[in-house]
């Protein structure tokens, strides 16, 4: 693939990891020689470092920072690094590209991102209608507006224990009033209001990870069961699945939404079915155990980009399992200087 | 009955569900249970190799047989 050089965000591989990193890798797997580029918004992101994967790496202004700031930074990675393919792997920088893809391509840019009103659909206060439409389970939800509200609906109509969910990112199971306020206090401190009370399902977690094309015909996927998790209920052990439910559930939602580009369905295998919990409208964290168990979605998601058709690729084992491991790796300071001073790390 | 046909059964043991990813440990009686079952043997059947192949009376065997296939429906219907 000839002229094309690919920045990548999300690349905190942290204990809290975006998918920056692993769709990197995907792409690296599958064309050796392709240039890439992390974007990021902190100095200490270890995507920052890794030379071996991105050619250099830029340092973005926050999206709360408005599009023409971004937009501004976009133009120095594109005139420092050719730049002229862009994948965004966090939520809340959607937005922002999404409204403003249409400046991105003029400026040479290419996306595959979802429309206004696709990423709108799978919002966690809008969840439950969506899963209706495509048939599927959705737990008891509220959406709330501030703390005082949040703990008159545990104290009558949602029992405890409930899961405090922002509506971007976090989410803690919460047994008593006081861990209730804490929880959500601190969700709401960092990604704001609405909060949301959920009713928790028991059950076997199972992710589908999928790439749509531009018209709603599924391109890839692949099921995981969740086997281990963190604290935050990121995953790191799970094993590759083959659950004809989930798997008819992902066609129903790029039939039904016409979603454009990569998503993920989180849902609980339950006693009485299977239920919705969240839609990611990007690649998640765990994007390279499917490219191990061989389906490459961001070589898929790239073909897509390029020549605006690639194959289907939704074959792979059941019974691979997937292993997140932590390691360490020592660079230069240079590097973090430059990213501080220069706001990128080869400091061009 | 579980529907044990696709479970990918390990020389060691190990049983593994592609459908919900659950794993099960099995002991040697299990384990010539379950691959008997998959050919397709009645429980009879199965009964009489497993009398032979462990040395003891049909009547066991054949209950060993009847409570393996109730306990798997029960971790099934648990998953």
């Amino acid at each position: 693939m000839k002229g094309v050089c690919v920045g990548i965000s999300g690349i905190n591989a942290t204990d809290n990891p975006g998918p920056g990193v692993a769709v990197a890798r995907g792409l690296r797997d599958a064309l050796p020689g392709l240039p890439l580029v992390g974007l990021s918004y902190d100095v200490h992101d270890p995507g920052n470092y890794l030379t071996d994967l991105f050619k250099n790496s830029f340092l973005m202004p926050y999206p709360t920072h408005g599009w023409t700031e971004l937009r501004g930074a976009l133009d120095r990675v594109q005139s420092k690094t050719g730049m002229n393919v862009l994948i965004p792997c966090l939520d809340v920088e959607l937005p922002l590209l999404i409204r403003h893809q249409a400046d991105l391509a003029k400026r040479g840019i290419r996306t595959l991102l979802p429309t206004e009103e696709q990423f709108d659909l799978r919002s966690k206060d809008r969840l439950a209608a969506l899963a209706k439409k495509i048939g599927c389970r959705y737990p008891r939800t509220v959406v709330v507006h501030g703390i005082d509200e949040l703990l008159q609906r545990l104290r009558t109509d949602m029992p405890l224990p409930a899961i405090v969910k922002g509506k971007y990112y976090k989410a803690y199971t919460v047994y008593n009033l006081d861990a209730a306020a804490m929880k959500g206090a601190e969700i709401a401190s960092e990604w704001g209001y609405p909060l949301l009370l959920q009713s928790p399902v028991p059950g076997a977690e199972l992710n589908l990870m999928g790439l749509s094309d531009a018209k709603g015909k599924l391109r890839g996927r692949v099921v995981i069961k969740k086997q281990l998790t963190t604290h935050l209920g990121k995953v790191w052990t799970a094993v590759t699945i083959h659950d004809p439910e989930i798997e008819r559930l992902s066609e129903r939602f790029c039939r039904v939404t016409k979603w454009r580009g990569p998503f993920e369905l989180e849902c609980i295998r339950a006693k009485d079915g299977l239920y919705l919990i969240e839609i990611n409208p990007r690649f998640p964290a765990w994007v390279h155990f499917a490219t191990g168990a061989g389906v490459n979605l961001p070589r898929q998601m790239l073909e897509l980009i390029m020549d605006g058709r690639c194959a289907t690729q939704d074959e792979y084992a059941a019974g691979k399992f997937c292993v997140r491991q932590t390691s360490e790796f020592v660079t230069d300071l240079s590097y973090f200087e430059n990213l501080l001073s220069k706001g990128n790390r080869e400091g061009t | 009955m579980a529907d044990i046909k696709h479970w990918n059964l390990s020389e060691t043991g190990m049983a593994f569900d592609p459908q919900t990813g659950e794993s099960f440990q099995l002991n040697p009686a299990a384990k010539a249970i379950i691959e008997r079952l998959r050919r397709g043997l009645t429980d009879e059947q199965i009964a009489v190799e497993l009398a032979k192949e462990f040395g003891i009376d049909l009547e066991r065997a054949l209950r060993d047989v009847l409570v393996f296939k109730a306990e798997i429906d029960v971790i099934r219907s648990a998953v």
